[in-house]
């Protein structure tokens, strides 16, 4: 029925970004996406620990499990996480909700993924860490400092 | 990137289809937004122009999109009840000029009021009743039939034999319409009128009140709000109106403008509402009480605040309701449709109610409408979206809420200690912790220490040991949460830790799960049990120390260990005692972790529900039942126990289903001998499997009522003995017996069990009344048993 707040399907909308390095073709990762009960969480402190996203996440349902981003060279947290839950009702209930609120005082943001693969919980950017972390401008003490090449251009210097 | 595009799209068409929603033609969206955004204010123009404009252009499409209009009408009339007298005005008008379609709408309307009332959509159901009761204001509809439609609703309230939640449901639709129709029925309608008055006070007069206590947020008597029935409280308010002549400020009549077009337009009647049959496995709404949280004074603003009692915070709390149902999948539309309503409503403070209303549904008994963390991320909004005026009024919400848990339902504290936990993360855990701290002395069962104490615990959780203590007042420090280290207990002097240092180089060398088995074989003789229960535990404690550092560290070794753990668990109940054991004296200052755990072993299968509920009620336990963990990991473990037994009943459902369809082909006699000696051995296999599946649900669902059963019994006589022994060691203060703190808290630990399984407990009630409230039963208990019971009268 027209205007019936269940059909309105705004948060079931997945966004554009799609992950480059997807093993499949784009109808497989498209049918994933939106049938998918993982979440990948992004902007979060290289501080915050596992049993902190248990809590936060825990609250939109049952969490089949975390999966910690990790540094690939020195297997230490880099600033994202996969949560998998055991439906997607539940997975949607903590995008619509969860997303864009604060753990460790950051906005973390949550997006669709089209669910774990081992390999995926590294960082993939140069250094180890991810792509971001080599480019963005600011200065975050939670995520290392400056970006990767202005902290190394300053050590050089 | 063209293709991927084309792709998507393609791939979006194909998910439409497999949902079953019609694809929809560029005309048809088009209409829906101009006729879903008429009821838009700040356009620039009045919404009587843009009513106006919309009937003209509406009309002169009226033939060859009828069908479209009318079903977007239907959608705006279910799911846009805050803007139905817009909606009963363009309906209005179109009827004005087009009489057969005034009939169609009607007609549509009916149509899907009977749909919605069989899927059990009561709230949208009763939207459509408010809407079909409008159309007599817009010259739709007679008052007469309307009279006559609303009185066929309270016949339906009368039938005989029926549950009192289905008769309330009747009646609170027919007082929910009076504030739209009230008047034009008391003008032209006047026998019905009063026969209506007549027979809802006749209605409330027999009515069974004894479930109203168990609803309430705070203990009767203990605040100057009164927390009435739902239903009593709108009656009388309805009362009031109607001696106040149906005078009210708050619907925006929009069909009083074009009153010349309207009232020379032909009407319809309205034919009566017959009432689906009722079957036993029909649940109708809960009954409701009445939350109230501020009073004019709380306010200190220019505009007034309606009286608890007048119509007018009734139906702003409502209006309310209406926003936030429509937009409960979208936080930030959700608040920011709310502000818009509180701008277009200067003349009272509706932030005040914007909030009241949040924290009433939140806080709804015996389950909130939506998902607490839905809430929880509304309020962030609108803090968001207001931050010179919404901060303060959250801060009084939370203080008078606070000033008020000492008498607060448990099952509502916890729920305020979810949500101000998750508050609080977002803010850097920063409050007036200060203005607190006299809770502190208290004793640990009031509920404002209560509440203090389980908002760090989770704050803890959500942030971290440091940052928590960190921002609390030195003074704090009774309070303070544990660190959440494990324990770890075996020291050298114990005679076990020789075992331990046996089973860490085991766990080192990775050695399989075989392994430990016979390592952990009994070899006293004398011994009954095949495996030894100490070196078990030590086994456990080994095991968790070695995994402790996160949660995939544990749930690894869960994995790598779960046939050793789960052998010696099938071997006897003892076993998962003592896993269970084990665990809390490891993780004891940690709930998370006991929590996560448990939970863990209970998907693995290595424990069963009934050694939860076993372990958690034991009376070694008890020093803990002044927590909030225990009972979130009993209630999860019930919980999960019900969910596995609805997975089975819908397995029953579907293979039920398919026999009897099979059952039919096979009568109808069409299919060839071969054919039929296949289908035939289908059949038997599937009928087979349908049985096997009745059987297990049978011994789940005995297996059920007989742990609810043992648990009441011993949860029962804790609260009796705390009733009776209150000594002051326990630091349940000076008073004793049935007014004691302790006894209050844990019967109303006993009530939130009842509440958290409603659903489950009233299928099971005559068992429970047969076996847990038997003669003798401490009248302070089983009373609240009795109120439960009539939450489904």
């Amino acid at each position: 029925m027209v205007f019936d707040p269940r059909t309105l399907d705004q948060p079931k909308d997945i966004s554009a970004y799609r992950d480059q390095r997807y093993q499949g073709s784009v109808r497989d990762q498209e049918l994933a996406l939106r049938t998918s009960c993982t979440l990948y969480v992004g902007n979060l402190s290289y501080y915050t620990k596992e049993d902190q996203v248990y809590e936060l996440f825990g609250r939109a349902g049952d969490v089949r499990r975390v999966i910690m981003g990790l540094d690939r060279f020195k297997k230490t947290p880099c600033g994202f996480c996969f949560v998998e839950y055991y439906t997607r009702e539940d997975a949607e209930l903590a995008l619509q909700n969860i997303s864009n609120t604060r753990m460790d005082d950051r906005v973390i943001r949550a997006d669709w993924d089209a669910g774990f693969v081992e390999g995926r919980q590294y960082g993939r950017g140069k250094h180890g860490g991810q792509v971001r972390d080599e480019y963005r401008k600011d200065y975050d003490p939670e995520r290392g400092g400056y970006n990767r090449a202005i902290a190394q251009k300053s050590m050089v210097e | 990137m063209s293709r991927r595009r084309q792709n998507d799209e393609e791939d979006e068409i194909q998910m439409k289809r497999r949902r079953g929603a019609p694809l929809i033609g560029d005309v048809e969206k088009k209409l829906q937004e101009v006729i879903g955004k008429v009821g838009d204010k700040n356009t620039g123009s009045s919404i009587e122009a843009n009513l106006e404009k919309l009937t003209a252009f509406l009309h002169d499409d009226l033939e060859k999109y009828r069908s479209s209009i009318i079903d977007i009408v239907a959608g705006c009339a279910i799911y846009l009840p805050n803007r139905v007298t817009v909606y009963t005005t363009l309906v209005g008008l179109l009827n004005a000029k087009n009489f057969n379609f005034g009939g169609d709408v009607v007609e549509k309307l009916i149509a899907e009021q009977q749909d919605l009332l069989l899927k059990q959509k009561y709230q949208e159901a009763q939207n459509l009743a408010i809407f079909l009761c409008d159309l007599g204001n817009s010259g739709v509809l007679t008052a007469q039939s309307i009279g006559e439609y609303l009185e066929s609703f309270i016949a339906a309230a009368f039938e005989e034999n029926m549950p009192q939640v289905r008769n309330d449901y009747y009646i609170q639709t027919v007082l929910r319409c009076l504030p739209w129709i009230g008047k034009e029925l008391t003008e032209k309608a006047q026998e019905q009128m009063e026969n209506i008055v007549e027979a809802v006070g006749k209605y409330l007069e027999m009515r069974n009140k004894n479930h109203v206590p168990l609803l309430r947020v705070w203990r009767e008597g203990s605040t100057d709000q009164e927390q009435e029935d739902y239903l009593e409280s709108l009656s009388a308010q309805i009362e009031n109106l109607r001696t106040a002549n149906w005078m009210q400020n708050h619907i925006p009549r929009y069909y009083n403008t074009f009153e010349a077009v309207l009232q020379d337009a032909l009407q319809h009647n309205l034919p009566s509402f017959s009432s689906p049959e009722h079957t036993s496995d029909m649940i109708y709404p809960y009954p409701l009480v009445v939350f109230r949280l501020f009073q004019d004074a709380d306010c200190g603003t220019d505009s007034q605040l309606p009286s608890g009692h007048s119509i007018d915070r009734f139906l702003f709390e409502g209006e309310i309701s209406w926003i936030i149902e429509k937009n409960q999948f979208n936080r930030k539309s959700c608040a920011r449709e709310l502000l818009a309503f509180a701008d277009e409503n200067p003349t009272a403070p509706v932030g005040f109610l914007i909030f009241e209303t949040i924290f009433g549904q939140m806080l709804r008994l015996p389950h909130a409408p939506y998902p607490a963390i839905f809430h929880c991320s509304l309020v962030l909004e609108l803090l968001k979206l207001k931050p010179n005026d919404y901060p303060n009024i959250l801060c009084k919400t939370v203080d008078l809420i606070f000033s008020r848990a000492d008498s607060m339902q448990p099952i509502c504290i916890d729920r305020m200690v979810d949500w101000f936990s998750f508050h609080l993360s977002n803010f850097q855990y920063r409050y007036t912790w200060d203005e607190w701290k006299d809770c502190i002395s208290n004793d640990e069962f009031s509920g404002r220490q209560v509440f203090l104490r389980e908002v760090i615990e989770k704050c803890r959780r959500l942030g971290s040991y440091e940052k928590i203590i960190a921002a609390l007042p030195s003074d704090f420090v009774k309070i303070h949460p544990a660190s959440p280290e494990i324990r770890y207990l075996l020291d050298e002097e114990d005679a076990m830790s020789q075992r331990a240092e046996t089973f860490t180089q085991m766990f080192q060398e990775r050695q399989p799960a075989d392994a430990f088995l016979k390592e952990l074989k009994s070899t006293d003789e004398n011994d009954e049990l095949p495996y030894n229960i100490n070196e078990f535990g030590v086994f456990v404690t080994v095991m968790l120390k070695m995994a402790s550092k996160t949660y995939s560290h544990n749930f690894s070794a869960l994995f790598r260990y779960k046939d050793t753990l789960k052998t010696v668990c099938d071997a006897a109940e003892q076993y998962q005692e003592k896993l269970l054991e084990t665990l809390y004296s490891c993780w004891k200052s940690n709930q998370q972790m006991l929590m996560i755990l448990t939970d863990k072993l209970l998907k693995m299968q290595i424990i069963d529900c009934s050694s939860v509920v076993g372990w958690l009620f034991d009376e070694k336990m008890w020093q803990e039942h002044n927590r909030q963990w225990l009972f979130e990991v009993l209630n999860q473990a019930l919980e999960k126990l019900t969910r596995q037994i609805n997975v089975v009943e819908k397995d029953i459902k579907d293979l039920t289903e398919k026999v009897e369809s099979k059952e039919k082909v096979t009568e109808a006699g069409d299919v060839k001998m071969e054919e039929e000696t296949v289908v035939d051995e289908k059949l038997k296999g599937e009928m087979e499997e349908l049985e096997n599946h009745k059987e297990k649900l049978d011994r789940m669902v005995s297996f059920q009522r007989n742990l609810f059963n043992d648990f009441l019994i011993a949860f029962v006589e804790e609260i009796k003995s705390a009733a009776t022994n209150t000594s002051e060691m326990d630091g349940s203060g000076d008073v004793g017996g049935s007014e004691s703190s302790k006894f209050l808290w844990l019967r109303g630990r006993f009530c939130h069990v009842l509440l958290a399984h409603a659903e489950t407990l009233l299928k099971h009630s005559s068992s429970i009344a047969e076996e847990v409230f038997s003669e003798g039963a401490d009248p302070n208990i089983s009373e609240c048993f009795n109120q439960f019971q009539s939450l489904r009268f």
